[in-house]
């Protein structure tokens, strides 16, 4: 398992979009999730659960992530949270095109 | 978001021309721009603007939508796009202060009340970091002191003097321990480093006291943006949200059940600071101590009287208002910019 080495964003707080902030964590916390949504009480889980399975995919540990979400689909926090890994320093395990 | 119709544009703050344009976008909303700014963005709609922020440091500030566009996502747009350029600064933790009207405008775009003062001010924050985890931390550096009754206080000691030297000690005396915490915010001629460690040293022989960077969460009147409030209501309305912040996070994450200050005599602004103390911590249940200051041959010991001394380099006088650690610190290579500073200046900070 890796750990990224620095703090990075990726995203933005519009509509239908989600701000990712990932940072590192201290050695052995896991993986720790902070998320605000507008839609919490009905997908609050389910983001939770797209955030945590991105990070194992991709092998990183140890990491603070806070998600800021206004609606986005499932395929939009991947991504999102995929260029947050990738600008912290997180080497991707594919390429994104 | 009216894709299309709308272009963002960065204000180039050396340009006069692009300013005055944000300038008076704002004024139209009484808001004034100051040029303390870091950053400027505005969203333009056929060559007007219709909305616009800034950032200085951590605090986003002149954010304002042109009232009919208002409702659009314009402001989700425009913070956005602060963060995002703050963060490439390496910037990733954010304060907005706004009225207690428009604080909804920012919730939802994930925003945390951190303190308010009714009816002037209320303080936000996002990002990485946030008041409790600052709080946790406060705790712990706190933690080593001795159980009991415990004091505190919010010094800027641009220097340390025997004035403050005498509140403290007197403090330490009174109580099982004491918090001192020093104001990290730059902005006085002596910087954060030196006044920290010159308070530090000042204080070495005092085993119940321990001397703690203030951090962001002291509002000072450096960080307080009071381009929305006017006049005598900036003051205010820094000093009540600064006094609430503290009483209800600060004080009892650290245990402090009563705070100590210097009265004063000179300065308006500290004056307003001390009144804001006496209003708002007895609510919260913490005691106000107000200290008379020590005179030295009929004079006040103050740290602005020792910065006018310093002006006209009357090491005589400086000597009996400032402890040994101060004056050795004052008479080495490494104080001569400082002084040069202050002798080439006119303020009073």
């Amino acid at each position: 398992m890796a750990s990224i080495t620095k703090t990075a964003q990726a995203g933005t707080l519009e509509s239908s979009d989600v701000m990712i902030t990932v940072a590192p964590g201290n050695q052995g916390s896991g993986i720790v999730i902070e998320l605000e949504s507008i839609v919490l009480a009905q997908y609050g889980e389910d983001i939770k659960i797209i955030l945590e399975k991105t990070m194992k995919e991709q092998g990183v540990t140890d990491i603070y992530i806070k998600a800021v979400d206004r609606g986005a689909l499932d395929c939009t926090i991947c991504a999102r949270t995929l260029a947050a890994l990738s600008r912290a320093g997180a080497v991707l395990k594919e390429a994104i095109i | 978001m009216l894709w299309g119709t709308i272009e963002e544009r960065v204000i180039n703050l050396n340009n006069a021309r692009q300013v005055s344009a944000v300038r008076e976008f704002l004024s139209r909303f009484s808001l004034t721009f100051t040029e303390q700014v870091d950053y400027t963005i505005a969203l333009y709609k056929n060559d007007s603007i219709v909305a616009t922020g800034s950032f200085a440091g951590e605090v986003l500030r002149n954010i304002a939508i042109d009232e009919s566009l208002q409702g659009e996502g314009l402001t989700s747009a425009v913070v956005s796009h602060l963060m995002q350029e703050a963060g490439r600064r390496g910037i990733y933790h954010y304060f907005i202060f706004t009225k207690p009207d428009k604080a909804h405008l920012f919730s939802a775009l994930g925003f945390k009340e951190v303190g308010r003062a009714d009816p002037y001010a209320v303080l936000l924050e996002a990002g990485i970091g946030s008041i409790d985890s600052y709080c946790k931390e406060m705790a712990a550096l706190t933690a080593h002191l001795p159980s009991g009754k415990r004091a505190g206080l919010v010094v800027n000691c641009n220097p340390f003097t025997l004035g403050h030297q005498a509140v403290i000690a007197k403090a330490a005396k009174e109580n099982a321990a004491v918090v001192v915490l020093v104001v990290s915010e730059e902005g006085s001629v002596f910087p954060f480093d030196v006044r920290f460690s010159l308070v530090k040293q000042g204080l070495a022989e005092y085993d119940n006291v321990v001397v703690l960077p203030g951090g962001k969460y002291i509002v000072s009147a450096a960080t307080y943006p009071g381009y929305f409030t006017k006049g005598d209501e900036t003051v205010t309305a820094q000093t009540r949200l600064d006094a609430t912040i503290f009483a209800k996070h600060i004080a009892p994450a650290m245990g402090i059940t009563c705070r100590y200050m210097g009265d004063e005599p000179y300065c308006l602004v500290t004056k307003a600071y001390n009144q804001a103390m006496l209003d708002i911590l007895p609510q919260h249940g913490i005691d106000v101590l107000e200290m008379p200051r020590i005179s030295v041959q009929g004079n006040a010991v103050s740290a602005s009287r020792v910065r006018e001394l310093l002006r006209q380099e009357e090491w005589e006088e400086i000597q009996t208002l400032v402890p040994d650690t101060t004056y050795q610190f004052l008479r080495s290579p490494a104080a001569i910019p400082i002084i040069e500073k202050i002798q080439s200046s006119i303020s009073r900070h």
